[in-house]
C-alpha cells in the first residue's frame, strides 16, 4: 500500500487505519457474539499497530541490564523517586507528585537498537527537568511495543516543553514510533498523548476510531474501498474532537465519546 | 509453651499484590532475602487475620466463622501453609525482634567513617548498601553487615580477604569498622553489571565472542584471587561485575576461604547451580558440607561459564530441592542446543571436564579451565540452520504481497489467512520488522484464530 504524506506518525496512523477498514464487514456477528461487530478486534489490532516481535534470540533479563544501565548515572537524584514493579511495566514516580494529577503524556519509542541510548538520555532529561513520573516496559514484550517508554506531566505546557527537549536530544536516533499520538519533532521518536477518566489516550483513541470504522462501513457498503471507509470515520472522530490530522491530543475531545458496550479497561495489548 | 499457645501477626512491612488474571496474592516482605510467596486468596484472607495477634488455632476458628467452612477441615489443610509462612518470616511470634518493621541503619547525608552516605541501594534485614562519596568525590559503596549469628564472621572474611586482594580485580577497601553484629565497609566503587547480562549486545542478544571474552577475563581474575590464597565461595553471576569494556571485578567475600588467615574453614552456600557435586550430596543426605577448596570452585566456574555463554543453567534445575541436589551430584551437563543455543562442541567439552562429578577428572585450577576454554574457543560453534526460514528476498516479497490492495488479501479464506498470519510472524521475528509484525496481527484477525481483543490490559 502508498504511504500517505504527512508527519511519520500520521502516515503510520493513517495506515493502520485503512488496515484495520478493510478488515470490517469481515469480522461477522456469528464469530464475535457479544460484540456482533468486532470492534473490540479491530480497536486491538488499532491498539497494537507498529509494535514488532522480539527475535528468538534475546534473552529475557534484557530489560533489566538496559534499566540499570539508565538509573546508573542518575542514581542519587532518583533517591528522591518511588520505583514499583508490575508484571508489564517499571515505573518511577516523585515521592512529592500527586499521581492523579499526571495525565499528560509523553511517549518515547526508539528502534530496538538503540534502546540503551534513548533509555539513558530519557532518564538524564527526565532528571533534569523534574518530570513526576516515568514508566518503561518491564519485559522483552514490552520494550517491543511500540510505546515502550512513557512520561507524565501534570500540564499541557509542561508536557509539550519536556517533549521538545526530548526530541531535540534524540533526534538522531531512529524510531519505532507510535500510532495515533502527536508527533514532536521531526522523527517521531517522540511524541503526546493525554488521558482521560482514567483511560489511557490510545486506548481512548483506538476504541473510538474502531467504533467509527464498523459506523463508517455500515453506512458506505460492503464493497466500498478501506480508504473511503477510513475517511468516513474520520469525519466522525474529528467531529468527536479529535484531530484526525496530526492526532494531537486535545483536552478534552468534545464531546466525550458514548461508553461502549465492551469498553477497554484502560487497556494496552501486548 | 506448645506453638497452639503462641501468639502470631502478620508484620506491619509484608506487601501483597493481587494478581487481577488468577485471584492469587503474591506476599512479601520488605529487606527479606525470602523470595516472594503466592498465595491463594484464601490463605491471604487468613493471613490477614494476623494483622492483630492471634494463635494459630484461633485464627483459622476467626476464618471459619467469617467463612462458613468447617474448622477442622480447614485446620489440617491450612496449618502446613501456616508453618511455612513462620519460616519465610511472614508470620512472626508477636513481641520479638523479629516482628519489628525494618528500619534503614542509615540515611542520605549521615557521615560513616570517611564517607558521606548519598543514596540508597539496598536495605535488608540482615545487611545494607548505600552509595557514598568521599571528601576528594570519589564514589564508594557503604557496605554494612549486621546480623548477630554471621555477621561477624562474614565481616571478617570480607575485610580480610579485600586486604589481601589489594589491588587484584576486587573493590578497594577504603575503611572498615567491626561491630558485634558484623561492621561496616566502605569499598571503592564498581561500574558494571552482572557477568551474565554484561555479555548482551545492543539488541539483547548473547554474541559467543562478547560471552567468551567474559568468560576468560573472569577466569583470568579468579585464577589471580586463588594464585593469593583466597577461594571465593560465593560464584554466581551477581558477584562479578564487568564494565562496558569488559573487565571484570569481584565482589563479596563474606564466605571466602583465605589460606592462612586463622579463619578457619568457610561457611558453604546452602544451594544454587554453582554449588559442587559433593557439597549437593552432603546436603541431601544431611551430612556436613565438605570444606571448600579449588577443585568445588572450578567446578563453580564451569558452571558459570556455561551460563554466561548460554544465559541458562547447565542443568534443569527447576526441581523440587532434593531433586536438584540430586541432578547436580549425578547429571552431567545439558548440551547447548538444549538451551537454545548454537552447538560448539569444543567449548562444551572444555566445560563437561569442568563439570565432571568426580574432582580429580576436572581442570586442576581455575588458569586450566582458563587456557583450556581459550583453545577451545578457537574453534567456532556450528551454524544454526533453520530449513523453513525464508530469504530475505521471500520475507520482502511476502511482506509486499500481504496488504490490504493485494490479490492474497481479496481472495484468501480463512485457513489461507491463518497460513499466511503465521508466515508473516515468522518473518517478524526473524527480521524485527513493524511492517511484518502488523500485517501478522491483521491476518491473524482475519483467519479468525485470535482474538486480539482478549489480550487488552494494562494501560500503555
Amino acid at each position: 500500500m502508498p504511504n500517505p504524506a504527512g508527519e511519520r506518525l500520521a502516515r503510520l496512523s493513517r495506515v493502520a487505519t485503512i488496515r484495520a477498514a478493510a478488515l470490517t464487514g469481515r469480522l461477522g456477528p456469528d464469530q464475535h457474539g457479544p460484540d456482533p461487530h468486532g470492534a473490540s478486534d479491530l480497536a486491538a489490532v488499532l491498539y497494537r499497530a507498529g509494535g514488532c516481535a522480539p527475535s528468538r534470540e534475546i534473552d529475557a533479563r534484557w530489560p533489566q541490564l538496559l534499566l540499570r544501565r539508565a538509573e546508573r548515572p542518575v542514581r542519587a537524584a532518583l533517591s528522591g523517586h518511588t520505583r514499583s514493579a508490575t508484571a508489564a511495566w517499571m515505573s518511577w514516580t516523585r515521592t512529592d507528585a500527586d499521581p492523579s494529577q499526571l495525565v499528560h503524556k509523553i511517549y518515547v519509542s526508539p528502534g530496538l537498537a538503540a534502546m540503551a541510548e534513548a533509555l539513558t538520555t530519557t532518564f538524564a532529561v527526565a532528571i533534569d527537568l523534574g518530570v513526576p513520573a516515568w514508566k518503561v516496559g518491564a519485559d522483552v514484550a514490552g520494550l517491543h511495543r511500540a510505546d515502550k517508554i512513557v512520561l507524565y506531566l501534570p500540564t499541557g505546557e509542561a508536557a509539550d516543553r519536556a517533549a521538545s527537549a526530548l526530541a531535540e536530544v534524540l533526534n538522531h536516533i531512529g524510531p519505532q514510533g507510535v500510532p495515533f499520538t502527536g508527533q514532536v519533532g521531526a522523527t517521531g521518536i517522540v511524541s503526546r498523548g493525554i488521558d482521560h477518566d482514567g483511560t489511557s489516550w490510545r486506548a481512548l483513541v483506538c476504541r473510538s476510531l474502531a467504533d467509527a470504522l464498523v459506523a463508517a462501513r455500515a453506512v458506505a457498503g460492503p464493497t466500498a474501498p478501506p480508504t473511503d471507509v477510513a475517511d468516513l470515520a474520520y469525519e466522525r472522530l474529528a467531529d468527536l474532537g479529535f484531530d484526525v490530522t496530526t492526532w494531537r491530543p486535545q483536552q478534552p475531545p468534545h464531546p466525550t465519546p458514548q461508553p461502549q458496550p465492551q469498553p477497554m479497561t484502560t487497556g494496552a495489548v501486548r | 509453651m506448645s506453638v497452639a499457645d503462641l501468639g502470631f501477626r502478620l508484620p506491619d512491612d509484608v506487601d501483597a499484590v493481587h494478581d487481577p488474571d488468577g485471584g492469587d496474592v503474591i506476599v512479601s516482605r520488605r529487606g527479606s532475602r525470602t523470595p516472594p510467596q503466592v498465595l491463594s486468596s484464601d490463605a491471604w484472607a487468613l493471613l490477614e487475620l494476623f494483622r492483630e495477634p492471634r494463635t494459630l488455632t484461633g485464627a483459622v476458628l476467626a476464618h471459619c466463622t467469617s467463612t462458613g467452612l468447617d474448622p477442622v477441615a480447614t485446620l489440617e489443610a491450612a496449618f502446613p501453609v501456616l508453618v511455612a509462612l513462620t519460616r519465610s518470616e511472614l508470620l512472626v511470634g508477636a513481641g520479638t525482634d523479629a516482628a519489628a518493621s525494618l528500619v534503614a541503619r542509615h540515611e542520605v547525608g549521615e557521615r560513616v567513617g570517611p564517607a558521606t552516605v548519598v543514596a540508597r541501594i539496598r536495605v535488608l534485614r540482615d545487611s545494607e548498601l548505600w552509595d557514598g562519596i568521599l571528601e576528594d568525590g570519589a564514589p564508594v559503596v557503604v557496605k554494612v553487615v549486621d546480623d548477630p549469628a554471621s555477621g561477624p564472621d562474614l565481616f571478617r572474611r570480607e575485610a580480610t580477604a579485600l586486604r589481601r586482594l589489594r589491588g587484584g580485580p576486587v573493590p578497594n577497601l577504603v575503611w572498615s569498622e567491626p561491630r558485634d553484629t558484623g561492621g561496616v565497609l566502605v569499598l571503592s566503587f564498581v561500574d558494571g553489571d552482572p557477568v551474565e547480562l554484561a555479555a548482551l549486545d545492543a539488541r539483547g542478544s548473547r554474541g559467543d565472542a562478547d560471552a567468551i571474552s567474559l568468560v576468560l577475563a573472569t577466569l583470568d581474575a579468579y585464577a589471580a584471587v586463588h594464585a593469593r590464597g583466597v577461594l571465593h565461595g560465593d560464584v554466581h553471576p551477581g558477584n562479578i561485575l564487568a564494565d562496558e569494556q569488559g573487565h571484570v571485578t569481584l565482589i563479596d567475600f563474606g564466605i571466602a576461604d583465605i589460606a592462612d588467615a586463622g579463619l578457619g574453614p568457610a561457611p558453604r552456600t546452602g544451594g544454587g547451580e554453582q554449588l559442587d557435586p559433593a557439597a549437593a550430596q552432603a546436603l541431601r543426605h544431611g551430612q556436613p558440607v565438605p570444606e571448600l577448596d579449588v577443585t568445588a570452585e572450578v567446578y563453580s566456574l564451569a558452571a558459570l561459564a556455561f551460563r554466561i555463554l548460554t544465559g541458562a543453567a547447565y542443568l534443569d534445575l527447576d526441581l523440587e530441592r532434593d531433586d536438584a541436589l540430586d541432578a547436580i551430584a549425578t547429571r552431567p551437563p545439558r548440551p547447548f542446543a538444549d538451551v537454545g543455543r548454537p552447538r560448539w562442541p569444543a567449548v562444551e567439552g572444555v566445560l563437561a571436564c569442568g563439570l565432571a562429578k568426580d574432582p580429580a577428572a576436572r581442570q586442576a585450577t581455575a588458569a586450566d579451565l582458563r587456557d583450556d576454554l581459550a583453545r577451545a574457543a578457537r574453534q567456532v560453534p556450528a551454524p544454526t540452520t533453520d530449513a523453513g526460514e525464508l530469504t530475505s528476498a521471500e520475507a520482502s516479497a511476502l511482506v509486499e504481497n500481504s496488504d490490504i490492495d493485494g490479490l492474497a488479501w481479496a481472495d484468501a479464506d480463512e485457513a489461507t489467512a491463518a497460513v499466511r498470519a503465521d508466515a508473516l510472524q515468522a518473518v517478524a521475528v526473524d527480521t524485527g520488522s513493524v511492517e511484518a509484525h502488523d500485517l501478522a496481527l491483521l491476518w491473524r484477525v482475519r483467519a479468525g484464530h485470535h482474538r486480539a481483543g482478549e489480550r487488552l490490559h494494562t494501560e500503555g
